[in-house]
């Protein structure tokens, strides 16, 4: 019955904002996700995602595939759609922090200024962990260990230096006033097997997203020190965040999709209510729940912005650490 | 457990279960059939079919495919001398020669027969004692892998029974080309000029496909052009006979064990296995010099080991949530998606799901089997083709395969490079197996060098201090000169024997 309502309560929430009058564009044909990675991966499930909800809730009529592009962390998809795909209105491209680092390190000639920036569907958070038997309890005592001698604590993570993870242990360096460059981090390809190494005692702090340690953290086999962001996660609210205990990090984990350059306006528009009305769907709530997602949203020129705002932020730091010249 | 086991089977046995079991056995076969789809690439495609599917059938199809590709990869590494994926790659040196002197059958069979004993194996060890001896992947980090790195490349400088020398440089270039693409301690593009599509490095598929099939495909042309291509001695019996299982059995268990061990370990996967297992058979056999002629024994001991080694990586995954990469990391993704969290609970929470995969482990190999029965009939025929029209067409499938790996022009290009490096090393009798090893391991064992040196502050220490590491690496040392002294030690006897009798 809930459910039902809930569904109801949906559809009525969706309905006026797809079908309204003041929407007057609508997609003809096929519509298209392209993920800039192999399938499996976050931006392949981002897309799956989307193009699924899309679907069931019949917010789009027909059908959404999705294209695989992998290649240089997103380098050669934005290549390809900021070039070959111009003005495309059925096309979304699914998008994360990933890319920003891509855009950061100058590993593409290309900025989120030559897309069009649609919307965050969700967000990640971060967090350190460490096993159930480690010395460190609480994130106060990795705060004094790691002031009292930096190179004490090694962590690992499922980034190359400079990456997403590596900006997790930078920022929280810098947060607790100990020199970033100086703190110890061994990469690793994934998080599962940063996870692994940390499980098997050769490495001692793991820096991951909350999703990559859900399994372990169930089992009680590790223990999350702090996830990186003002509010708590909704999975784990034992966890306390980074702020509480001293050392202010907010560093979040977005997902959502770009379009072409030169994309119409109304279609832009319809776009834009359509990602509102999904994230709102119950549907999309389940898959979110499924993900670990926690619901934080951003659309339009307010994405743009926050996305060009988090480009410059990251370039700032990689200079700081040595990553750019 | 055994009642959660039996439950595992009822699922696993219902009849639109078993029918997808079978599909994708079928399926997994016919992709390990053709060059350039390995398994990782398999599974990845066919992700977005388990959104569409209860949890338990979905696990059954990813299963079952990822196992049939693992027996299918043997074939064309048999009829055309082009591995159908890496792990097959040891399998072209004794199964290639045995089909040129007219047993493919026999070779397929056994390959069929091996991975079917050390699939089973590998379930077995996962249904009983699977929790306990997962715990002994953990202890493996980077030092220790690095030294299991080395100890693989350093068998394989033994390999071929060639030259030594001509070995090392080849696993050289192999290691140098997989430098290429973006470096993942320093994050610096190297020997990408430029060019997105080599960020990601150069992927196996690309140099195996034009160092075998493009090779293959211009020696073959050579040899009839000129007419001095070997006869194909015709096929004589199609299965294999009782006295050449019992001559390879000792070999199947062997792999068997070596893969499993080998296997388990995350990363180090599969096509290290048949290397390393290979190596040492050679050591341990009776009549070594026969290794690398045609024997039988070459086909079941790679094979083997291949197949308990994917089993084997799926322990860690299933056990303790723990991918070895490749295609368990794809493995992983599509459990995430059907929502279960893979973790140390995954038995406790989705114990029924994990059961009836488990279960349908045994009926993917039961299946195996019996689909490889009749397809060793099929498939040996291939060898009756004439060159003229198999060799055009191992070379449009292998082009298709490069093409689909990312559609684009740059591997295709690669692709070419590498068969004309290929062929120039063939003709010199340079062997090629090294250099893809040294390729396939090349990015890890950096990789694993560099993270071993950041945790021990820059220090090279670390690998004689951990007890693990420094074994492996005396082990490594051992293989590589342990020959070259013996063989000296018998020249020198030799020759204080004439000047005695003199």
């Amino acid at each position: 019955m809930t459910r039902y309502a809930l569904l109801l309560a949906g559809l009525a929430l969706a309905g006026p904002l797809v079908a309204g009058p003041a929407v007057a564009w609508e997609p003809k044909g096929q519509g298209e996700c392209i993920a800039p990675a192999n399938p499996g991966g976050g931006w392949d499930i981002t897309c799956r995602t989307a193009s699924t909800v899309l679907q069931k809730t019949g917010a789009f009529k027909g059908s959404i595939y999705v294209t695989n592009m992998p290649g240089g962390s997103g380098a050669v998809a934005i290549a390809n759609v900021a070039t070959k795909r111009k003005g495309d209105p059925n096309l979304i491209v699914s998008a994360s922090n990933a890319l920003t680092f891509t855009v950061a390190l100058g590993r593409t000639p290309y900025t989120f200024k030559e897309v069009m920036p649609l919307a965050q569907v969700g967000a990640e958070l971060g967090g350190f962990f460490v096993r159930d038997d480690s010395k460190y309890k609480t994130l106060a005592d990795l705060i004094a260990a790691m002031k009292a001698d930096p190179k004490s604590v090694t962590f690992s993570g499922g980034s190359a230096p400079g990456g997403q993870d590596h900006m997790k242990v930078a920022l929280f360096a810098k947060a607790i006033g100990v020199e970033p460059t100086k703190v110890v981090y061994v990469p690793f390809q994934g998080g599962g097997e940063a996870l692994t190494s940390m499980l098997g005692g050769h490495t001692q702090v793991a820096a991951l997203d909350v999703s990559e340690a859900t399994g372990q953290l169930e089992a009680g086999k590790i223990r999350g020190l702090a996830v990186l962001s003002d509010k708590r996660s909704t999975k784990f609210p034992d966890i306390p965040t980074a702020t509480e205990q001293g050392a202010k990090v907010n560093y979040v984990i977005w997902r959502g999709f770009y379009m072409a350059p030169g994309v119409p306006k109304e279609a832009y528009d319809w776009w834009i209510a359509t990602m509102k009305a999904m994230v709102a769907s119950p549907e999309f709530a389940a898959e979110r729940e499924k993900l670990g997602w926690e619901p934080v949203t951003r659309f339009g020129d307010e994405f743009a912005q926050y996305v060009n705002g988090e480009a410059a932020q990251y370039r700032v730091l990689l200079k700081e650490l040595g990553f750019l010249k | 457990m055994f009642e959660h086991l039996l439950n595992g089977f009822a699922v696993a046995l219902l009849p639109l279960n078993l029918l997808i079991a079978l599909c994708g056995c079928l399926v997994g076969t016919l992709i390990g059939v053709l060059p350039g789809l390995g398994p990782t690439a398999t599974l990845a495609m066919l992700i977005p079919l388990v959104f569409s599917m209860p949890p338990a059938t979905a696990l059954i199809l990813l299963t079952s495919v990822y196992y049939g590709s693992m027996y299918g990869g043997s074939t064309t590494s048999i009829l055309v001398n082009i591995p159908g994926e890496s792990a097959s790659v040891i399998t072209t040196i004794d199964g290639h020669k045995m089909a040129m002197q007219g047993r493919a059958g026999p070779a397929l069979a056994v390959a069929a027969i091996g991975s079917f004993i050390a699939g089973t194996f590998s379930v077995l060890m996962l249904t009983f004692v699977g929790a306990p001896i997962a715990r002994y992947a953990l202890l493996f980090g980077p030092a220790e892998f690095f030294a299991l790195m080395v100890f693989g490349l350093c068998t394989v400088a033994s390999l071929t029974g060639t030259n030594v020398t001509k070995s090392i440089i080849s696993t050289c270039l192999g290691l140098m080309i997989a430098t290429i693409g973006i470096d993942l301690v320093s994050g610096a593009a190297r020997f990408t000029f430029g060019n997105p599509f080599l960020q990601d490095g150069v992927d196996f598929v690309v140099v195996a496909i034009g160092m075998f099939a493009l090779t293959e495909v211009v020696i073959t042309a050579r040899e009839v052009h000129e007419g001095t291509r070997a006869q194909i001695v015709k096929a004589g019996k199609v299965w294999i006979s009782w006295s050449e299982f019992l001559y390879s059995l000792p070999a199947i268990l062997r792999g068997t064990v070596f893969g499993f061990v080998i296997g388990m370990l995350p990363g180090a996967g599969a096509t290290l296995s048949t290397f390393i297992a290979y190596n040492l058979e050679k050591r341990v056999c009776r009549h070594p010099e026969r290794l690398g002629t045609g024997d039988i024994r070459g086909v079941a001991n790679p094979e083997s080991a291949n197949n308990a080694a994917s089993g084997a990586s799926l322990v860690p995954l299933l056990t303790l949530g723990l991918p070895g990469g490749g295609a368990t990391a794809v493995m992983l993704g599509a459990l995430m998606m059907l929502d279960i969290t893979p973790g140390p609970l995954m038995f406790e929470k989705h114990g029924a799901i994990v059961w009836t995969l488990i279960a349908s482990m045994y009926v993917g190999n039961t299946l195996l089997l019996l689909l490889n029965w009749p397809l060793v009939n099929v498939f040996a025929r291939v060898m009756r083709i004439p060159a003229m029209y198999l060799m055009p067409t191992v070379l449009v499938i292998s082009t298709i395969g490069v093409w689909s790996l990312s559609y684009s022009a740059v591997d295709l290009v690669l692709t070419g490079a590498a068969g004309l490096l290929g062929y120039y090393m063939r003709v010199n009798k340079y062997p090629v197996e090294p250099l893809i090893l040294g390729l396939i391991l090349g990015g890890r064992l950096e990789q694993a060098y560099r993270q071993a040196l950041i945790i021990s502050k820059g220090s090279n220490m670390i690998f004689l201090e951990k007890p693990i590491s420094l074994v492996l690496l005396i082990c490594a040392v051992l293989f590589l000169f342990l020959p070259m002294l013996l063989k000296r030690s018998k020249q020198y006897k030799a020759v204080a024997e004439t000047a005695e009798a003199a």
